[in-house]
């Protein structure tokens, strides 16, 4: 009874305040703020960018972090767009999956930290969560940014503190639900098949932390961690996983405690020469050893039961010999397709190209035809959103002062 | 007291702001969570629940959306979505789609409000303040100083 008699107070208040809709009349104006949000978050963001200078009322709300809320949950249930980074330049490029479109964004105009000196054709984008973009230098360690290329906002992260020279590290950047924090993990090693160290940071904190980690030599790529199932993932070394019996290091990020994926497999031989890769909802091991032979296996089970590698799909012969110089898969959309990243698709032009592969289907494979696609590029999968790094940050500071 | 069919359907009458009235089976009527926890609460034993802002001509367009979804199930997905598509096209032409949106909003009926609501987020897409504000008589309420910041800010979506 309680809930009826609620109901039709309500009523009767937005009868009172009901305004006509007649022609003439701004007739989105009857409708109650929370429906506004949800309508005002549904298209494309190039669309909600440009709704903000339709009106005041428009601009405040889509600034509000609600918003940002609800537009982020929405895209969590729709497929990835990417951006792409050019070689050269200071510009990235937002590829729409969809219509096959781009739209540059133009990085100088993103409000760094004043003072800061910061080029993005000396850095790389190494991953992204929730529409925020992990930058990092190429030849240093710091300083490390996190951006939203919508809303061009920056966070510098603090510097690393590590004196020494390096020779190779990777970083992981995620959203860490169990704790609400960002959370930005770096391997690094001072000389090659040297064990790896790890240190880990919780955006909004002032320091890195150091972390005590297992003694194993990492596969040394400047790559992104791979993200799965809420921790950070990496390839040892195949020499040094054949010893230990280990092959892939994870990194458990609400507990922050790391262990490891067994190499137990099946099949004979198992997977060599791979990257690891998560797409498909699956930690996938990409299997190389064979250039007629296309191995997709799987990581199946889980930290309680235990896991084990499995042999997936297999695709004999489908990956054409000009291709072998350079592939890489970036996601599969669906069941039957992936998307690659391909160098030198047609023989003798040197230049990446954006290739569906259907194993199953009629045609193999599919060039996408971009208009704008540049020659070279990096791309990482990528879901735009209003986050703000800066509110992410200062958030902390927030919550901990109320604490103490 | 509530009228059966000979199917013996339970029935149950809707009334409009204006005084129309709706008899429908009461698994139709239910498709909203609004009257489901009014029938609930005991509040139709007069057989008929008033539904004080919503027109007769948007409950019609409501009723016929709830009747579609409440025979169909989840087997005929393909189909339902396009008979959405088809609904809310000629909706439109009878009642304005804010109406059916308010309307779905108060009745609470998920369905239909993302219907709608997806409906008038295609009419954004792509467009410009300018045509955005025309569609809905939107007043453009910015100083011209205001309105060149906002569009400076996000000036990359403009082109």
């Amino acid at each position: 009874m309680g809930r009826s008699k609620q109901r039709s107070l309500q009523l009767k208040q937005r009868n009172k305040d009901k305004k006509s809709s007649d022609e003439g009349q701004n007739q989105l104006a009857i409708l109650p703020p929370e429906i506004i949000s949800d309508i005002l978050s549904r298209p494309p963001i190039e669309s909600i960018l440009r709704c903000r200078s339709v009106c005041k009322s428009w601009n405040t709300l889509i600034k509000n972090p609600s918003f940002t809320e609800i537009q982020l949950n929405r895209t969590r249930t729709l497929p990835c767009q990417a951006i792409l980074q050019l070689r050269y330049g200071n510009t990235l490029l937002l590829l729409n999956f969809q219509n096959r479109t781009i739209k540059k964004i133009p990085f100088k105009q993103m409000k760094l930290p004043a003072h800061m000196e910061f080029k993005l054709s000396g850095s790389l984008v190494i991953s992204s969560c929730n529409g925020l973009l992990c930058i990092a230098p190429k030849m240093k360690i710091d300083p490390v940014l996190v951006c939203n290329p919508m809303t061009r906002e920056c966070l510098a992260l603090p510097s690393s503190e590590l004196k020494m020279r390096y020779t190779s590290h990777q970083l992981g950047f995620h959203y860490d639900p169990s704790s609400s924090r960002y959370k930005v993990i770096r391997e690094y090693k001072y000389r090659e098949n040297e064990v790896s160290r790890f240190q880990i940071l919780s955006i909004g904190d002032s320091s890195w932390r150091e972390l005590a980690s297992p003694q194993y030599v990492l596969d040394c790529v400047f790559r992104a961690a791979v993200y799965w199932n809420g921790a950070f993932h990496w390839k040892i070394q195949e020499e040094d996983h054949r010893r230990g019996n280990n092959c892939i290091l994870s990194f458990d990020l609400g507990e922050e405690a790391f262990f490891t994926i067994p190499y137990i497999c099946q099949e004979n031989p198992g997977p060599s020469n791979y990257e690891i890769r998560a797409f498909g909802g699956n930690l996938n091991l990409v299997d190389r050893s064979n250039l007629q032979l296309m191995r997709m296996w799987k990581v199946a089970g889980n930290k309680v039961q235990g896991f084990s590698i499995c042999l997936q799909r297999e695709f004999r012969v489908c990956v054409p010999r000009r291709l072998v110089s350079g592939y890489d898969f970036i996601c599969q959309p669906d069941e039957d397709n992936y998307l690659l990243h391909v160098f030198g698709w047609e023989p003798g032009v040197n230049r990446w190209s954006l290739v569906n592969f259907a194993p199953g289907g009629e045609q193999f494979f599919k060039v996408w035809e971009i208009p704008g696609l540049p020659a070279y590029f990096r791309i990482i999968c990528y879901k735009p959103s209003f986050v703000s790094p800066i509110a992410a940050a200062s958030q902390v500071g927030s919550s901990r002062a109320l604490l103490h | 007291m509530s009228i059966t069919t000979e199917n013996n359907e339970k029935m149950i009458t809707l009334m409009s702001s204006d005084g129309e009235e709706f008899v429908v089976e009461e698994a139709v009527a239910a498709q909203s969570q609004t009257i489901k926890h009014l029938i609930e609460d005991g509040c139709s034993t007069e057989g008929s629940i008033p539904l004080p802002n919503v027109t007769g001509r948007v409950l019609s367009e409501v009723i016929q959306y709830c009747k579609k979804h409440s025979s169909s199930d989840d087997k005929e997905e393909k189909e339902l979505e396009a008979w959405d598509a088809e609904f809310v096209k000629a909706a439109d032409d009878h009642v304005a789609l804010t109406d059916l949106m308010m309307a779905a909003n108060f009745l609470d009926i998920k369905g239909l409000l993302d219907l709608v609501a997806q409906t008038l987020a295609n009419m954004i897409t792509g467009k410009s303040p300018e045509e955005v504000r025309r569609m809905w008589n939107i007043k453009n309420d910015f100083t011209p100083e205001e309105a060149e910041k906002v569009r400076k800010e996000n000036q990359w979506a403009f082109e």
